[in-house]
């Protein structure tokens, strides 16, 4: 029984990050920031004082940094997301651990 | 909870692969026989359906063209005298054989029992011939000769039916060539590009140049290309479905038919970057078409001004072309017979509920008209 419950929730979990992960990729923010990314590899370091007037305005002389620090932004995020994920499933498992304890007696749930 | 998680992100990933696998381990050849050519342009060939209704031709006066034929082909194969011809136009980025997927998964073939006679427009891929062609090209310089060729042998108006972005080339001749086409069929055919669904890849205006280059840039845009830009709207369709298909008996109808229908999803056709700036730019980001601004051979296209009967099917469950991106193009056609399969965009066309849903609703409206 609690292997199943684990399972479920383990599933209803993996559910929750596809769904995340899905709006993510339709977030009008992502598609900006790919196709940043994808203009930057598409234009050469050496060729950017020649090349003609960029379409888009971050793409200065500090293209560069500029997207690293997107890029730092947004791990940033992710790793807060993370983190509070990793909360609200502690949260989740203790009260769950303190209902079953409170059911079976001192027996815990097999992790 | 941890480990529970891990294992089925690893058993999520062993049935993705084992379905994968056994995908690619399976064979398979398409064993339908193509129908006779009857005229070409380009890569575009006319083949008809219409040979096989039998009921239909021993009703009407079979003649030999008195046209002169684009192909050699042509005059091999007359077509009957007088109005029923149904011309069925498929999308420009997929293979039109979807239509006539396997012997008993056939709408072309179901039709032809029926005793309508059918022709379907293979775009082809494109050659030299296409390789500058948009839109406005594929319209006038094959789609509208077709049904001049028709046209000219059968001495009758024809039916158009168009499938997925075939609808929108289908309505635009119909608007073009008034004379020669009597009704339309427009099947999973979008309209609004602007739909909630569809809306957070509107990208902002001052990415356009840079991506309007990009496409530019290309000769064709790869089918791979193209079909990755669908599965953005859906990136775990592709998961699901072959995890779905992991589990099933290899030697059960359901797996066959999987790996016959995603043979056809794979065997793409690139577009020409004339088609992708059409269809990317002018059409997705800019909406012209709901807009009233799409324009082929310099006149605007407009669903409104055509007065044909007109058969719309818009499928409960689509994806590729989704209910409100349809839905306008229904509305400024009120006269239309619509009809709301419960299917996807190709469960549509192939799948179990097809032809009580699609191909018999269809046959009924045709022989109505």
């Amino acid at each position: 029984m609690q292997n199943n419950a684990y399972q479920n929730l383990a599933k209803e979990f993996m559910d929750l990050w596809q769904k995340q992960v899905a709006a993510v990729i339709s977030d009008k923010q992502f598609i900006h920031a790919m196709l940043d990314l994808f203009q930057s590899i598409q234009t050469p370091g050496h060729d950017q004082r020649n090349a003609a007037a960029p379409a888009h305005p971050a793409h200065t002389a500090d293209a560069e940094p500029g997207l690293l620090a997107e890029f730092a932004f947004r791990l940033a995020m992710c790793e807060k997301r993370l983190a509070v994920l990793e909360q609200q499933c502690k949260k989740s498992e203790g009260k769950r651990r303190r209902a079953t304890s409170g059911r079976r007696g001192s027996k815990k749930p097999r992790r | 909870m941890q480990q529970a998680v891990a294992e089925e992100a690893r058993n999520r990933a062993a049935s993705l692969l084992s379905g994968i696998l056994r995908y690619y381990d399976t064979p398979y050849k398409r064993t339908v026989s193509e129908p006779p050519c009857i005229w070409q342009r380009g890569n575009a060939r006319l083949l008809d359906y219409g040979q096989n209704s039998l009921s239909l031709r021993e009703r009407v006066e079979m003649r030999a063209s008195q046209a002169t034929p684009p192909s050699p082909v042509a005059s091999r194969h007359p077509l009957p005298k007088g109005e029923g011809i149904v011309l069925f136009i498929p999308s420009l980025i997929n293979r039109y054989y979807i239509l006539d997927l396997e012997e008993e998964r056939s709408l072309l073939k179901f039709l032809a029992m029926q005793g309508i006679y059918s022709l379907a427009l293979d775009w082809g891929e494109p050659g030299a011939f296409e390789q500058s062609f948009g839109c406005n090209d594929y319209i006038t310089k094959i789609l509208g000769p077709a049904i001049d060729f028709i046209a000219g042998i059968t001495h009758g108006r024809i039916t158009l039916a168009g499938y997925c972005m075939g609808g929108n080339l289908a309505l635009a001749a119909a608007q073009l060539k008034r004379k020669h086409v009597s009704a339309l069929a427009l099947l999973a055919t979008p309209w609004n590009f602007h739909c909630k669904e569809f809306l957070p890849f509107v990208i902002d205006k001052q990415w356009l140049p840079m991506v309007k280059a990009l496409i530019a840039a290309q000769k064709t845009l790869p089918a791979e290309i193209i079909q990755s830009l669908f599965y953005m709207t859906d990136p775990w369709v592709f998961e699901h479905k072959f995890r779905r298909f992991a589990d099933l008996d290899p030697d059960n109808r359901a797996a066959k038919e999987f790996v016959a229908l995603e043979r056809w999803v794979n065997d793409g056709v690139p577009m020409t970057a004339n088609v992708a700036l059409d269809c990317l730019i002018d059409w997705a980001q800019e909406n012209q078409l709901e807009n009233n601004k799409w324009q082929i051979a310099n006149k605007k296209i407009d669903p409104k001004k055509i007065k044909l009967p007109t058969f719309i099917a818009m499928p409960q469950s689509d994806h590729v072309v989704p209910h409100d991106c349809a839905l306008p193009l229904a509305q400024a056609m009120p006269h239309a017979k619509i009809i709301h399969p419960s299917a996807g965009h190709v469960g549509m066309i192939v799948g179990h509920k097809a032809k009580k849903e699609l191909w018999q609703p269809l046959a009924t409206w045709l022989h109505g008209i």
